[in-house]
């Protein structure tokens, strides 16, 4: 597989200067993690706490699950809403909310029902809240709250508005976000005109902030990816909420536009033409709060992993120095994220690759190279090798003045070995560059000088095949001690006596 | 094959047998072991064998062994789905090989482990499923014996997580392990701390107690390899601080005694774990930052607290790495700063690790040979001397300034009390010499030594003072160890120092040649990397050049000293045949050429004599290499002066070639086969008159089947042959062995390695032959040619039939090939030309191919006549695929046979083919006539024009538009008209 790609990659090099798309590393991400979620991703579900939590009244003290059960299914509109209200409450609880303990006690099918009684809003409140936190557990209680009907009667009441609509839109949100079959569930109830009149700048801020979380995570979720039409007519909204000043809804805004751009190339594209959203987008990457220019960063990333038409828009709109402030920016996940789209940039055309170089961007790349990370230093490092594999010797030039070998070389030394491979591909492309300009010997010399002969030669004995492979194909190529060559060994065969057998006449080759 | 006790015992017979020296015992019972392999039970039988500890060890680890490759080779189901196991052979080879694990000794364990984990990478863990419980259940068990074979068999399995790349399958593998095993592991390794505490004073207990933390350690890394799991940066505040207490634990009664060499159990305990720390470190940088200072000091206190013993290298090797590593960090760079400890580094890590230990003197005085190479071709990977030179470099390139005063503070002191000592405190003169080296290299070649230096040190000042006044003291012998310093100083910053201070040193050198053992190695490797790196051009060299050899020749001869009276050197003496000297010996003949006539003739004898004396023996192939070169040379330079010395040479080298070829010395015979040529080859040019008949009586030889079944000998005895074709034709003739060279070409022919050998050699034949004698043979030659390519149609060879066939053309016309080819078979020529030349003559590569293949075509385009008549539908493509040739890069791609061409399963020892520098032959050119190919293609085509005007103008009309712009623009550039 690696393979495959690598042949590609070197396909596309003899095409250099015509883009080389096959270069571009979309976003790949397996579907099994051993690490923890990262803390700056956003959260796939979120429970609403209640702003009285800890002064719980003792009447409600009293009701046992059972209780509030049976307080629902009351016929008497005040016990209904006073148990809804406790059971609300219950599952509020900072800590451990027994989510299950009332799943089971049969709460959720009162609870919908509950949903529908239009003459008081108080009930309608307390029971999408109490679906919301409920739906905010795992798999099973959401599939619970679905289950139970909820879907419909939620959307019909987010499209009323008001504080019901905004808890609606909450308790959506959390359903959406429990996968991509809910996602879809609630999708085609309707969900997104009902939730469209809410992404409007002059939405009441905490409605606003429920609505753009609710968008994302309509956005949100791969395997599948959501049916695009089902979100796309929200973009026009979605590129008018880029200009508001709140932090959380920037923020959701661009996680949003993060998952519309992680997938192909047409999302992209109608994503970069919505009016004005590019520019907006790309001034989020400057930013002054993280938890804005990290999704921001990512959805710039993802276009540019684009055609070499969307690469230019996202560069005509200046991303290039957001990202080399991104690159100095201090914080990892960031730092990796910004060689990362740079990355992508050098893949490109070599106009796209002369816009980086003249943007002074290599001596960023060297200095990521130098002192980050090993995660930013892989990704410096892809882009590097990209270069080398597209680059005209001109901007080959350039990265060897920004003195790029010495880091680079040093990665053949790091822990991981996707990165060695990266750059024993980078070193092979350079050193046939340098052979087509009669520059393999003092490449050679420079490099045992800097000690990567010495790393080279140790990659001999990798217990990865393909590494020491690559390893070896560079020393052979290119480092052979003339008095060291030797032949190979034959095949033997027997026959010493000149006596060919007659050509019969099916020679064919 | 049944379980029985008859075939146990039959299988373990054979399996003696394979362990008998004699080939002819061994050999067949290698045959009979492979040949059963695919019997069903095989594998359960040597389980059987293995398991029982009645057998002896012997043929039990024999069995292990041969179990391990038979896993290797079959398990894996290929690519086509060829299944060359038993289901159940594999289900029960999975249930016994576990329990086995757990109790065999443990020079089968590790075979058994291997195997383990060459099953584990195919069938871990979905057609494996038990597995994983079953291991997780004995952590329980209480049983140490047993929780150590599992953990053994763990860390076989999931080693391979640290070299892996990252994958859905590999991740989702380590996932399902982590989810079953991380939490248990954990457990295990709080529960083995918790044990180790309680049974501090037992002993026995101890020991399998740490040797389970060890094994704890090792999968705890391999687990951590690719990514940092949830469960463990979890737990992190358990690893962390236990790792970092047991770094520091003193078990008196684990410790090693002094007596032995071999790590002890705390010893690669404190390794592993410092391996952890170092992939925490570099990996996980932010999560490890609040561990990080104490794991410094935690490491800081381990290389503290060991001493020079060998026991310890493993562990302090990897400390010392491991603070190179963390020092490297922005992060921890806070943890270095401060000049106290920069101070201490040097003065109780560094300093101590580089000095000088007893066992490197050992090495100097009685291996000298080893300690050179060591020192010199830095085989010293993992030494501590290595490991703290890496320390140094990384300090100093991000301290420079704070590093170079503190640490230039104790090479003052230890050069003081040196020159205060009077000598005596030379130990840490050595030192301070080492130190110095290390600060101020940053960077070098072999070819060149250190070519990048920090600007803070005085490399020559520090020379003029300390290194020179080293070796101008009288006495050559003595502080030898200060005298190879000395010379290595000199000889590492040869680039750097100026040219005064080579030349003031470069005497003194010579001297030293005449030292003993490490110094006279020194001396001599010196004097050759300043010669070949140009600090010594032939004008500066040739005052020198008499001392110089008498030194280098004494020094081969085993004598002391040049002045001394020779002593006969016992035979055996190793250092008689120091490949240093041997290969400036070389380097000097090399730089002086003609200046070297007059010293060559007291030298040639001496080196004769050498090859009779190595020829008994060849155990140094580098000696041998430069012994040969520096006799071709020799030959070379004399002849040219004195074509008439040819005939000494001759009577000399012949007696001892002959004892060579007789006593058949493998190693040797590939030079041989080179340096006849180079005699007859310069016999041909003249030199001499007429070979002697002493070639007559080879040639027979030299069509001896068993030579050509060495890979080595194939090359230089093509040339050998084609030496003689070109030489002495008459004898080949004459002798009758026409037909037994034509047999070898088939041969080669067939080979797909030797095959570019092959078409050399007949090429040969044709171009001095001549039609006269090979005319019977042609139509047999084209015929096997063509039946090669339509067996297997590789890169090379195409490459290879393309030049061929040009030449012929070339040689012997057009038409005439054409008629040849189509008498094999009807209209090959035109199916030739259609399938090969056109499509792959962008392939050629080589100057003299790529011109024999576009003279070929020229010929074919404008001097023959078929080519105007039935074959003229070919001539635009031809003309095509010609320009190409000129215009376009060479084309690299394969051809899918290509891949076939496997050339490393050639079993046991091949001695191997080296090329002589001094002993090639110039490449001779059939073609020499033409020196321009597109010259030639204009000029013709313009000859071709006058003769038939018309014939050209709409076949150059049906070329490409970029062809025809190139034919254009070759045809202008040579004043060439067609019409």
């Amino acid at each position: 597989m690696a393979e495959r790609t690598h042949t590609s990659r070197l396909a596309s090099y003899k095409n250099a200067g015509h883009g080389a798309t096959e270069l571009r590393r979309k976003r790949a991400e397996l579907s099994v993690t051993l690490r923890k979620q990262a803390r700056d991703e956003q959260l796939l579900k979120r429970r609403a706490m209640s702003p009285e939590a800890g002064e719980v009244l003792d009447t409600e003290k009293l009701m046992t699950p059972a209780e509030i059960v049976q307080g629902l299914k009351s016929v008497d509109l005040a016990v209904k809403t006073a148990a809804a209200r406790a059971g609300r409450r219950m599952l509020s609880r900072e800590q451990n909310p027994p989510i299950s303990v009332m799943v089971n006690a049969g709460v959720i099918k009162p609870l919908v029902d509950a949903l529908d009684r239009d003459e008081c809003q108080d009930l309608q409140f307390e029971a999408a809240w109490a679906l919301t936190n409920i739906a905010s557990g795992t798999h099973e209680h959401t599939m619970a709250v679905i289950n139970g009907g909820a879907i419909p009667k939620l959307v019909s009441l987010l499209a009323r508005g008001g504080v019901v609509g905004e808890q609606s839109a909450w308790a959506l949100g959390n359903i959406a976000g429990d996968g991509a079959a809910p996602r879809d569930a609630v999708l085609a109830h309707g969900a997104l005109p009902a939730l469209l009149p809410h992404l409007t700048p002059t939405t009441a801020p905490s409605q606003l902030r429920t609505a753009a979380w609710t968008y994302s995570n309509f956005c949100r979720n791969k395997n599948p990816l959501v049916k695009f039409e089902l979100v796309a007519p929200a973009l026009p909204y979605v590129s008018e909420l880029l200009t508001v000043a709140d932090q959380e809804v920037l923020a959701d805004t661009c996680w949003a536009l993060s998952y519309l751009t992680d997938g192909p190339n047409e999302r992209i594209e109608e994503v970069q033409n919505t009016k004005h959203l590019l520019p907006r987008l790309v001034k989020l990457l400057q930013h002054k709060s993280p938890a804005v220019r990290t999704p921001a960063l990512r959805a710039v990333g993802n276009m540019l992993t684009g055609s070499d038409v969307q690469t230019d828009r996202c560069l005509e709109a200046g991303c290039l120095d957001h990202l080399v402030a991104l690159m100095h920016c201090g914080k990892p996940s960031l730092v990796k994220e910004a060689a990362w789209a740079v990355s992508n940039v050098l893949a490109g055309t070599q106009t796209q690759i002369q816009m980086a170089v003249d943007k002074g961007l290599l001596q960023h790349l060297v200095s990521v190279l130098t002192t980050e990370d090993i995660k930013c230093q892989k990704e410096a490092a892809w882009a590097i090798t990209n270069l080398c594999l597209g680059g005209t010797p001109g901007q080959l030039d350039a990265l060897i003045s920004a003195g790029f070998l010495e880091p680079y070389c040093a990665i053949l030394a790091s822990p991981d070995q996707r990165a060695v491979t990266v750059v024993l591909d980078g070193l092979t492309q350079l050193m046939k560059a340098a052979a087509e300009f009669g520059q393999v010997e003092p490449l050679c010399i420079k490099l045992e000088e800097i000690g990567a002969l010495d790393r080279i030669e140790s990659l001999q004995e990798h217990e990865n095949e393909q590494i020491y492979k690559k390893a070896l194909h560079i020393l052979d190529n290119y480092f052979v001690d003339q008095e060291d060559r030797n032949t190979q060994p034959q095949e033997s065969a027997d026959v010493y006596q000149f006596a060919p057998t007659e050509a019969d006449g099916n020679i064919n080759f | 094959m049944e379980v029985s006790d008859e075939n146990l015992a039959t299988l373990a017979s054979y399996l003696e047998k394979t362990l008998n020296p004699d080939p002819n015992i061994r050999r067949p019972a290698e045959k009979f072991l492979e040949g059963v392999e695919s019997n069903q039970n095989y594998g359960i039988l040597l389980l059987h064998l293995i398991n029982n500890e009645n057998a002896q060890l012997v043929i039990r680890v024999t069995a292990s062994i041969t179990f391990k490759n038979y896993i290797k080779r079959n398990w894996a189901v290929d690519e086509d789905g060829v299944d060359r196991m038993h289901a159940s052979d594999r289900a029960t080879i999975k249930s016994l090989i576990v329990q086995m694990m757990l109790k065999t000794p443990e020079g089968i364990q590790r075979q058994l482990s291997d195997a383990v984990s060459i099953i584990g990478k195919h069938d871990f863990p979905e057609k494996w499923p038990g597995l994983i419980n079953e291991m997780v259940e004995k952590f329980a068990s209480g049983d140490f014996h047993l929780i150590n074979g599992v953990l053994r068999t763990a860390h076989s399995l999931f080693k391979r997580y640290r070299y892996e790349f990252k994958s859905q399958k590999l991740w989702e593998e380590i996932k399902h392990v982590l989810d079953n095993i991380a939490k248990p592991l954990t457990d295990l390794f709080v529960a083995l701390i918790d044990l180790a505490k309680k049974n501090n004073n037992v002993p026995h207990a101890l020991k399998v107690i740490y040797n389970s933390l060890v094994l704890t350690c090792k999968v705890f890394y391999s687990l951590n390899y690719q990514d940092l799991p949830e469960f463990f940066e979890d737990n992190m505040p358990v690893w962390m601080p236990n790792l970092l207490n047991l770094l520091q634990d003193k078990v008196p009664c684990l410790e090693t005694s002094d007596e032995t060499d071999v790590p002890g159990v705390m010893e690669e305990l404190r390794t592993e774990i410092c391996n952890c720390a170092a992939l925490y470190a570099l990996k996980y940088e932010e999560e490890f930052s609040p561990y990080a200072p104490a794991f410094v000091t935690a490491v800081w206190n381990v290389l503290l607290n060991t001493d020079s013993k060998l026991r310890f290298d493993a562990l302090v090797s990897n400390a010392l790495t491991f603070l190179a590593k963390v020092a490297e960090k922005n992060s921890y760079k806070n943890l270095f700063e401060d000049p106290a400890t920069l101070s201490s580094i040097c003065e109780k890590v560094v300093i101590p690790n580089m000095q000088l230990r007893e066992s490197d003197l050992e090495l100097f005085e009685d291996s000298p040979e080893e300690y050179v190479s060591r020192d010199i071709e830095g085989s010293d990977v993992d030494t501590r001397r290595r490991a703290a030179c890496d320390l140094v470099r990384t300090l100093a390139l991000h301290y420079e300034d704070k590093m170079m005063s503190i640490f230039g503070q104790y090479v003052e002191v230890m050069l003081q009390k040196y020159s205060e000592s009077g000598g005596t405190a030379w130990i840490g003169k050595d030192t301070a010499l080492f130190l110095v080296t290390s600060l101020a290299s940053r960077g070098g070649t072999q070819a060149a030594g250190v070519t990048k230096a920090s600007p803070l040190v005085d490399l020559t000042s520090f020379a003029a003072n300390h290194v020179l006044p080293e070796l101008q003291r009288p006495n050559v012998e003595e502080l030898p160890v200060l005298k190879a310093d000395a010379i290595k100083y000199i000889m590492t910053f040869r680039s750097l120092l100026p040219k005064e201070l080579i030349a003031t040193a470069f005497p003194l050198l010579i001297q030293h040649i005449g030292g003993r053992g490490v110094v006279r190695t020194y001396g001599a490797c010196a004097a050759e990397k300043l010669i070949a790196g140009g600090m010594l051009p032939r004008a500066a060299l040739a005052p020198h050049a008499p001392a110089l050899l008498r030194a280098l020749l004494a020094a081969l001869a085993g004598r002391a000293h040049p002045a001394a009276p020779a002593a006969p050197p016992p035979p055996a003496d190793p250092a008689a045949h120091d490949e240093y000297v041997m290969k400036a010996v070389l380097r000097t003949l090399a730089c002086l050429r003609e200046d070297a006539l007059p010293y060559l003739g007291e030298a040639l004898p001496k080196l004769a004599g050498m090859l009779a004396v190595v020829a008994k023996n060849p155990c140094k192939p580098h000696f041998n290499h430069y012994l040969f070169e520096s006799l071709s040379l020799a030959i070379q330079l004399v002849v040219k002066s004195n074509p008439k010395a040819i005939t000494a040479f001759e009577d000399a080298l012949f007696p001892i070639f002959q004892d060579i070829l007789q006593n058949d010395v493998q190693e040797f015979m590939p030079y041989v086969f080179q340096m006849l040529s180079l005699l007859l080859e310069l016999r041909g040019a003249g030199a001499g008159g007429e070979a002697p008949e002493l070639y007559a009586a080879l040639l027979p030889c030299l069509l001896a089947p068993p030579l050509w079944e060495r890979p080595a000998n194939v090359r230089p005895l093509v040339r050998l042959l084609c030496a003689f074709v070109l030489a002495r034709h008459d004898l080949v003739l004459s002798s009758g062995k026409l037909n037994a060279m034509l047999g070898v070409f088939q041969k080669l022919i067939a080979s797909k390695t030797n095959d570019h050998e092959g078409f050399y050699l007949i090429q040969t034949m044709l171009f001095k032959f001549g039609q006269s004698v090979m005319q019977q043979y042609t139509k047999q030659i084209i015929s096997l040619l063509f039946q090669r390519l339509s067996s297997s149609k590789t890169t090379k060879y195409v490459k290879g039939l393309i030049a061929f066939m040009g030449f012929y053309s070339a040689q012997f016309g057009a038409d005439e090939l054409i008629e040849l080819v189509d008498s094999v078979q009807a209209n090959m020529f035109a199916l030739y030309v259609q399938r090969v030349l056109v499509p792959d003559v962008r392939r050629v590569s080589g100057a003299l191919e790529r011109k024999a293949a576009a003279v070929g075509c020229v010929r074919l385009l404008c001097h023959s006549a078929r080519f105007r008549a039935d074959l003229q539908p070919l001539w635009p493509a031809v003309l095509q695929a010609l320009i190409s040739l000129f215009e376009l890069p060479p084309d690299e791609s394969t051809l899918p046979d290509d891949h076939f061409i496997e050339v490393d399963d050639m079993p046991g020892y091949q001695p191997q083919y080296a090329q002589l520098t001094c002993a090639k032959s110039a490449a001779d050119d059939p073609l020499a006539g033409i020196d321009d190919p597109k010259r030639y293609l204009a000029e013709s085509l313009g000859e071709l024009s006058r003769a038939q005007p018309g014939f050209l103008p709409p076949l150059l009309a049906a070329l490409d538009e970029p062809h025809r712009a190139a034919l254009q623009a070759c045809l202008a550039a040579y004043s060439v008209h067609v019409c």
